[in-house]
């Protein structure tokens, strides 16, 4: 059950009621029931695995509080993180695992038949199991209590909101909250809607629409050139940014209503200056823990230029990993940690060039200029990200690079990537809406929200109906209307 | 602020959301023309005494402005092309829930066909139902195992049609008067089918006869007179492989089941040719349907057949059914200019305007304004 589904319009409202009717020492059980009910809805065996890495979060968090000796403690949390991480290779990496030993020892000419696995990935187990080790950890680190309740702990791991995908919230953060059920309150329950409406925007009209152009364009990459491939991969970036955030704050308005309040996830990402500051700004609950749980684990900045590096690439290989089993993710990884590595050890001859050239950093055109540089190598990341596999993402830059095709934007040629012309006008101006929020909005889109609410009723009620029924009507939802079905007219 | 205005300002907004959504989902979906199902809505209660229901078969077929004229019959086309028989049993009950007809007349093709032309079908007996009628329909597909999302929130669907949107859109409604034929006027030459003896039948499968039953059912239980036609065609194979031959076994199946039972008539039209004069050379717009000339054909003796065998009151100088008048003198015009402008020969044109001298005014002014438009 997707948030932009037909059956969570009916859920989420039935949910939302029923948590408030409940007396607030219960409704974490109603919304742990919701939770799993949530989750079976994929798959109802997948909820055994979630169980199993609850079981395993509760019970080394419990063992971890009650230690007082810090060497067991360590023993405890590697083997709680283990089994967590175990649970999350088998599942996610066990095919990706056996088909490159078997490749390896194809190799080295030993021949093997491959084993079968018929392994179905469970929903969100990357972000559950991330919060479970961010528990973990934090037990161990004394940041929070271990929980005594089970049920709590199976909350905080499976809050259905956050289930499948995101954001990863911490325990400190979040379990509170549970402890602390909050009241109705009209304007928060307002701003979590209007939260998951600009989600809906972001996820339907833009990211969806870009969607039909990206899949046309790279499913049949050989057949196109030039500004073709560029085209498809500026759509990427923003569909990308637009399904991922779009779904995010969906999720945070969603918990809004409830009266949770998870941390942002995604603060205006195509403005950093660099690609650190990228990562600052994407998926930030996601760049967080990275940098909490093994980053700084594995010595963070602290033990010299050479190790910071290493530690840089081995974070982003993992991240790369995380988002998905397959060397083209691995590629897109080690890109984002190679650009950091070369961005630090040119940044002494980058600021000495400025300083004999008197550049004035503090201006509007260097930082745009920061900002475009940044968001094409964040393009060409991209590139393998969504390429099926790292060579065909070399192919891809290839055959953008090797034609000069600017024709296609005057010839109408450009209408044929999947996106027709009037659909590529509401993507352009779903774009347009998106820069500008972005533009304007604080760090924080609660202002924007507490801008809108200054206004007028009439001037908010219109806001409001005009992107609810740009949504209904622009959206790309539902089965595609199929005029040859009505064909059947005459009669 | 208090729970009241909380409250209120919830409902107004779920007000003016749900007026929105159904001005654009009206403007967004697909408009069948003529809107049958929706002028047959706007009928006062209790005010028909025939209702046709069937597919296509009977849609081209039933002229209820002509039996008015010749018979003061006032009657509805509820007929939908490729209609499925549970959509038409559920367009029997909601009928009855509505009127009380004397008789109800069922076009028998679907219940030999079985065929599908598309979910855009079932849309055309659903869409423009109002939501108390709506219900059945749907429930009804359960068993079909569609998605009902489609009919309840028909923007499901129609939503991604907004880049084909006419001014024809916007303003449908406003432009259609209550029973307007739905006619062709081209002449499509087929070879008479062979017609096989009664004799000659085949099983019904389960859910035909289970549909053919309730129906029957519903009739006795309503006392209202049930008329099953069959109306000539020349489409040897259907789209589920069936054949002409096996439909007329299933045809006479049918009449075989009901020939005992009381008010259930039967007119086989493939049975009667002879007698209503049909040519199989210029009767039909296609191998499926009849045309303008056929349809006339038809409709004079049903409406003969029906004054002949119920007791049906004669509307035509009932002051209630005033309406009935001005909509005859529309349809009139319309069957002109359609006529008119199924005309490609000016030698065709001298001789429309011979035969009908009393429309020698709206033919001028038809033809004037195509002059004009050059």
């Amino acid at each position: 059950m997707l948030f932009n589904s037909i059956p969570f319009l009916f859920f989420f409202p039935f949910v939302v009621l029923i948590h408030f009717i409940v007396p607030k020492n219960w409704r974490w059980v109603w919304l742990l029931g919701v939770s799993y009910y949530f989750y079976m809805c994929w798959n109802p065996l997948y909820v055994f695995i979630l169980l199993g890495s609850t079981v395993i979060t509760y019970a080394g968090g419990l063992l971890i509080g009650r230690t007082k000796s810090v060497s067991a403690k360590k023993i405890l949390l590697a083997v709680s993180t283990a089994l967590s991480v175990g649970l999350l290779v088998f599942f996610k990496y066990g095919n990706f695992v056996v088909d490159n030993v078997v490749s390896f020892l194809n190799l080295l000419n030993v021949r093997i038949i491959r084993p079968e696995f018929d392994l179905l990935l469970p929903v969100g187990i990357s972000f559950y199991t991330f919060r479970s080790i961010s528990y973990l950890m934090d037990v161990y680190r004394g940041d929070v209590r271990a929980e005594k309740s089970f049920g709590r702990v199976a909350l905080y791991v499976s809050f259905f909101l956050q289930l499948a995908a995101g954001p990863i919230e911490r325990a400190k953060n979040m379990l509170p909250q549970i402890d602390n059920p909050q009241p109705f309150n009209y304007d928060r329950v307002k701003n979590g809607l209007l939260l998951m409406l600009w989600g809906l925007f972001q996820k339907l009209v833009i990211a969806d629409r870009c969607a039909m152009l990206v899949n046309h364009v790279f499913a049949d990459y050989e057949a196109y050139r030039g500004f073709q491939i560029l085209t498809a991969i500026l759509f990427f970036a923003v569909q990308i940014y637009c399904d991922f955030a779009g779904y995010s704050d969906m999720a945070i308005g969603a918990s809004m209503v409830l009266g949770f309040f998870p941390k942002q996830n995604f603060n205006k990402p195509y403005f950093a200056t660099s690609v650190q500051d990228f990562w600052r700004r994407w998926h930030i609950s996601l760049s967080s823990w990275f940098r909490d749980y093994l980053y700084i684990p594995l010595g963070g900045n602290r033990k010299g230029a050479f190790r910071k590096y290493l530690n840089v690439l081995i974070v982003f290989l993992v991240s790369g990993l995380w988002h998905g089993a397959a060397w083209n993710y691995i590629v897109w990884g080690a890109l984002h940690g190679v650009y950091q590595i070369i961005g630090a050890l040119t940044l002494p001859f980058r600021e000495k060039t400025r300083s004999l050239l008197k550049i004035n950093t503090e201006t509007f055109s260097f930082r745009l200029y920061q900002q475009l540089v940044t968001f094409c190598l964040v393009c060409v990341a991209w590139v393998f990200f969504r390429a099926p596999t790292a060579s065909d993402g070399v192919h891809i830059l290839w055959n953008m690079v090797r034609e000069w095709n600017p024709w296609i934007f005057t010839d109408n040629s450009l209408f044929n990537l999947g996106l027709d012309a009037k659909n590529f006008r509401v993507a352009i101006f779903g774009i347009m809406v998106l820069f500008l929020v972005d533009l304007f909005r604080a760090d924080d889109k609660q202002k924007l929200r507490g801008l809108l609410s200054q206004q007028g009723i009439i001037f908010r009620w219109f806001v409001y109906f005009a992107a609810l029924f740009f949504i209904i009507i622009f959206g790309i939802y539902g089965p595609a209307y199929n005029a040859s079905s009505f064909i059947y007219t005459g009669f | 602020m208090t729970k009241r205005r909380i409250l209120l300002k919830i409902e107004i907004f779920v007000l003016i959301f749900a007026v929105l959504l159904s001005s654009v989902t009206f403007v967004m979906r697909y408009k069948q023309h003529p809107p049958t199902v929706y002028t047959f809505y706007k009928e006062p209660r209790n005010s028909l005494d025939v209702v046709f229901f069937g597919t296509s078969h009977m849609r081209c077929t039933v002229d209820p402005l002509q039996l008015y004229k010749d018979y003061g019959i006032v009657s509805h086309d509820l007929a939908q092309s490729g209609q499925e028989i549970f959509f038409t049993y559920e367009s029997l009950k909601d009928t009855l829930r509505r009127q009380k007809p004397k008789v109800m007349v069922v076009d028998l093709f679907a219940f030999t066909c079985f065929y599908r032309v598309g979910e855009g079908c079932r849309h055309y007996s659903v869409d423009d139902l109002p939501l108390s009628s709506k219900c059945f329909f749907i429930n009804s597909l359960i068993k079909a195992e569609v998605n009902l999302v489609d009919y309840y929130f028909p923007m499901y669907i129609y939503h991604s049609k907004w880049n084909s949107l006419r001014k024809d859109d916007f303003y449908f409604r406003q432009s259609i008067y209550s029973k307007k034929g739905n006619f062709a006027f081209n002449k499509f030459s087929c070879s008479k089918p062979d017609i096989l003896p009664i004799e000659d039948r085949l099983d019904l499968p389960y859910e035909t006869e289970k549909v053919l039953a309730d129906m029957i059912n519903l009739a006795e239980d309503k006392n209202v007179s049930l008329i099953f036609t069959v109306i000539p065609y020349d489409r040897r194979v259907m789209q589920n492989d069936i054949d002409i031959e096996g439909q007329q076994k299933l045809y006479n199946e049918i009449s075989y089941r009901i020939k005992d039972k009381k008010n259930i008539n039967y007119l086989n039209y493939f049975h009667i040719l002879d007698e209503i004069n049909f040519d199989f050379l210029s009767d039909l717009c296609d191998d499926n349907h009849l045309n303008f000339y056929g349809a006339q054909k038809i409709t004079a003796h049903l409406g003969k057949y029906i004054k002949e065998h119920y007791d049906i009151p004669d509307r035509r100088l009932d002051p209630a059914y005033a309406k009935w008048n001005e909509d005859y003198k529309l349809y009139v015009q319309d069957i002109f200019a359609q006529e008119l402008n199924s005309l490609k020969e000016p030698a065709q044109y001298v001789q429309f305007i011979a035969n009908k001298k009393e429309a020698a005014g709206n033919i001028c002014m038809l033809i004037v304004k195509s002059l004009g438009g050059g």
